[in-house]
């Protein structure tokens, strides 16, 4: 009996044994993957952003717009990669705001850049240019320094990292335990401090400017608002402000305050003009009962019954028995898509469950409508002039964010349909967009 | 002789032993699976009409993030995941923002692999045209699970449920 006893302890301190082993090598094995792959992202970032010193160096002495058409490509093309190789490194809590700041506005230069160089526009601003190339040289310089320093060091992942992000729930790693090469971006990033015009403004802040203002309301002419927006959808429902958000963009959240119902209409309204930014009802729409047309018309008396002005709708797609409707206003005749709102419409009653109109009242203008060029200028600027399905004066956002007078041309290349603008002023094709039909 | 049937003995017992440890694991991923299947099966009729990758990995990560807020809150976990996608200093697509290397703990405990439920999907999509409730925030926490003081700094927008939304 006791040596039975003493034989199972045995097998099961071996066992334990075993199972530990196995447990050890295989943490090892994923703890090395890892390992290689913040190793990897780090050397690829170094190379990338060597890559994109090199190019802008060279940019500034290349005189052909074929040639620098080639190196801006390049560019954007390492730009992008070293994007994605920050975005491989555990950064978590690290601020490297500069750094990144720096690579999007090279991006947003390069296109612009692109664009102008091709269309023989304006010469490229050499100071912006000179300004990028130092920054970029700093970043550099720096990095392959600190690279051939510390880059032996293979601590990147260690059991105790291990531990804080997965079980601790907690996903900040304490300085004094980060990879030296960590510390290297931050100093890196700290060193930016001494390009004073480091600030470009990146396309985030460019929307910054399109918000709606106005005077500020009280949290009851914020309900008043609501019900007079909501009128039949909220129908003998109390509404009440909710909540309420700082930031760029001050709001009143109202809703609907029912006890049975789990899906209250929520109404965001500005502080600043009141006007409705937005509205969602989550309900579940089980099934599509009635046909696409009704429902198109049940929105164009909604947006008709809240007095907007003329709208045309461009785009409709159903998802979830959700009819996702996209309308713009027009203008003498000119469709007007930066002030794009859109609709939710429940398939099954008609319902308006959503409602987005941010872009509706923040970019409200006085626009210069009248084109230069005439329609059969513009037409003939287009590829397969002989598919154009159908023709229209539109004001689009460019890739710079401006907006421009376009003639918008319905281009049918079978099987699918695309939408070219042509500016209206010069003739330039400014955007094309494929239409996804569902 | 007896030895040798000691060590036989000994071998059989480790054997049993590891089949034993090796079938449990094999059960627990299997009834994982099935649940799963289960919860797929139900979404199946939401799921078909998707033909988008990234709403499906976005709704994923909603529906373990947000599981249970009011629909709200659902969609602000779905915006500020887009406004991250938006902002220069964030990767450029879904994935590479979701996937960011201790970014979400729904991606380090894997919840962000279980289907999402038609209400999570919806919220995705409602975020995609556009409606932010967090106004512009970048991240969100909630207070009670997280004892990260860096987040915790940050100028707060808006709480919605149990989450505190940031910029």
């Amino acid at each position: 009996m006791q040596r039975l006893k003493n034989l199972l302890l045995l097998i099961s301190i071996l066992a334990l044994i075993i199972f530990s082993l196995t447990q050890f090598y295989t943490r090892q094995a994923y703890q090395q993957q890892l390992e290689a792959n913040y190793q990897r992202a780090f050397r690829e970032l170094t190379v990338h952003i060597n890559g994109i010193e090199e190019e802008l160096a060279k940019i500034q002495v290349v005189n052909s717009v074929e040639l620098q058409a080639e190196i801006w490509a390049n560019i954007l093309r390492l730009v992008y990669s070293a994007q994605a190789n920050l975005g491989q490194l555990p950064l978590n809590g690290l601020n490297l705001s500069r750094i990144e700041h720096l690579l999007a506005s090279i991006q947003d230069k390069t296109v612009d850049f692109t664009r102008r160089n091709i269309r023989n526009e304006t010469q490229v601003e050499e100071t912006t240019l000179t300004e990028l190339y130092l920054q970029v040289k700093y970043v550099n310089s720096e990095l392959q320094k600190q690279l051939a320093e510390k880059g032996q060091t293979a601590n990147w992942v260690n059991w105790k990292n291990f531990l804080q992000t997965s079980m601790l729930r907690s996903s900040n790693i304490e300085p004094g335990r980060r990879h030296p090469l960590m510390h290297s971006l931050v100093m890196v990033e700290d060193g930016m401090q001494r390009f004073s015009n480091s600030d470009f403004p990146s396309e985030t802040d460019r929307l910054q400017g399109t918000l709606p203002r106005g005077e500020l309301i009280s949290p009851q002419e914020a309900v008043a608002i609501a019900e007079q927006f909501l009128q039949e959808l909220a129908a003998g429902k109390k509404l009440q402000v909710v909540n309420e958000s700082a930031g760029s963009l001050p709001t009143f959240t109202v809703q609907t305050v029912t006890e049975k119902d789990p899906y209250p209409i929520t109404i965001e309204i500005a502080k600043y003009g009141g006007h409705v930014l937005w509205m969602t009802n989550g309900r579940i729409v089980s099934q599509s009962e009635l046909d696409r047309d009704t429902l198109i018309g049940l929105a164009q008396d909604f947006l008709a019954r809240r007095n907007f002005p003329e709208m045309r709708l461009v785009n409709a797609s159903s998802r979830l028995n959700r009819l996702f409707l996209d309308f713009v206003p027009v203008e003498d005749q000119v469709l007007i898509y930066p002030q794009q709102l859109k609709l939710q419409v429940a398939e099954d009653n008609g319902q308006i469950l959503g409602f987005q109109g941010q872009a509706y009242y923040g970019l409200q203008a006085s626009r210069e409508l009248s084109p230069q060029l005439t329609l059969a200028e513009a037409r003939a600027k287009v590829k397969q002039s002989e598919n154009i399905q159908a023709e229209h004066l539109a004001v689009i956002l460019n890739p710079s964010f401006e907006e421009v007078l376009t003639y918008e041309f319905r281009v049918n290349q079978e099987p699918e349909e695309f939408l070219v603008y042509i500016n209206a002023k010069n003739g330039h094709e400014e955007k094309v967009s494929r239409l996804h039909s569902r | 002789m007896i030895i040798n049937r000691k060590l036989m003995f000994f071998i059989g017992m480790i054997i049993i032993f590891v089949i034993l440890l090796v079938s449990y694991n094999l059960q627990k991923e299997k009834s994982i699976k099935l649940k799963d299947d289960l919860q797929a099966k139900e979404d199946q009729k939401a799921r078909i009409q998707l033909d988008d990758n990234e709403l499906d990995l976005l709704a994923r990560a909603v529906h373990a993030e947000a599981k249970g807020e009011p629909y709200e809150g659902q969609v602000a976990v779905a915006a500020v995941i887009l406004n991250r996608v938006a902002h220069p200093e964030f990767p450029n697509t879904i994935a590479g923002v979701l996937y960011e290397p201790l970014a979400f703990q729904i991606v380090a405990n894997g919840t962000i692999n279980q289907p999402a439920d038609q209400l999570a999907i919806q919220a995705a999509t409602e975020a995609i045209n556009g409606v932010d409730p967090t106004n512009g925030a970048l991240y969100f926490f909630n207070p009670a699970k997280t004892s990260n003081q860096w987040i915790r700094s940050r100028p707060v927008v808006k709480t919605i449920g149990k989450h505190v939304f940031a910029l």
